[in-house]
């Protein structure tokens, strides 16, 4: 194994560990290789003096404290979660929509139907408003927009606190 | 050895081996392990553990185109070591006392 190669192996294993104090523990690691070389060992010797990538990791995070180590917030993961599932969803119902729009009517297309089909005077206003506007669209809107809104908020209430 | 034990007792040799002059991580290894078994696994949270606490402090020099860093003794961690050679009596009585019990043990079993 190169030394490249040891190094991304490592911070891979160490990725329950704070990102600081991984990339501390990597460059004292990239360090001791190059001094290892510079003693008469070739790369592949040195790397493979220091032993098993998964038992390092091991050693290491045994005897880091507790607060080296990254903490899950799992009220923020549902909180991205949410964001991202009405996030699709409105997507797909803007897809959706707009592709319906352009292979059969337009807008207009559609609130004139409702004058024919529906009634004139004040009932055709109704109708016509009836069909152009997608309430449940908008209630979609309105809720990812506030769930972004939270997540923000909560982000950064979170990092006023550190 | 027990592995509390161990790690207090390597912050100490770290100290040490840090009062007379400034050290690299290599270095460090090898002076250690005249004394006790040490794994570079096993240095390096220990050095950064006591950089945090301000015990040491770390600078980068560069040496064959590639950067090493060094550690220094900061007057805290002087502190700390010579509060140290003051527990030392009180860690002898520890010791004489457990292999007092020791003893102990034997005699009864024989």
């Amino acid at each position: 194994m190169t030394k490249k190669a040891f190094c991304k192996e490592l911070n891979r294993a160490l990725k329950k560990v704070k990102r600081k104090e991984r990339a501390g523990c990597i460059n004292q690691y990239e360090e001791l290789i190059s001094d290892l070389m510079e003693n008469g060992m070739s790369e592949e010797e040195a790397v493979n003096s220091l032993g098993n990538v998964k038992d390092i990791a091991d050693d290491l995070m045994q005897n880091m404290d507790q607060d080296k180590f990254v903490k899950r917030d799992k009220f923020l993961i549902a909180l991205v979660t949410l964001d991202v599932i009405l996030m699709i969803i409105n997507i797909f119902h803007y897809l959706v929509n707009t592709l319906l729009d352009s292979i059969f009517f337009s807008e207009s297309e559609i609130s004139s139907i409702g004058v024919i089909g529906g009634a004139d005077g004040p009932t055709s206003i109704f109708v016509a408003a009836k069909i152009t506007s997608p309430s449940s669209v908008d209630a979609m809107v309105v809720a990812m927009v506030c769930a972004m809104v939270v997540t923000v908020i909560y982000v950064i209430v979170k990092k006023r606190k550190k | 050895m027990d592995i509390q034990l161990r790690k207090g007792l390597l912050e100490y040799c770290v100290l040490a081996i840090l009062r007379d002059r400034d050290s690299y991580g290599y270095q460090m290894i090898r002076d250690i392990s005249e004394c006790i078994e040490i794994s570079e696994s096993t240095l390096y949270p220990i050095l950064r553990r006591l950089e945090s606490a301000g015990k040491v402090t770390s600078y980068n020099t560069e040496y064959n185109n590639r950067i090493r860093k060094y550690f220094h003794l900061t007057d805290d961690g002087r502190q700390m070591l010579s509060d140290f050679k003051s527990d030392r009596e009180q860690m002898i009585k520890v010791l004489d006392f457990i292999s007092k019990g020791e003893k102990n043990d034997e005699e009864s079993i024989l």
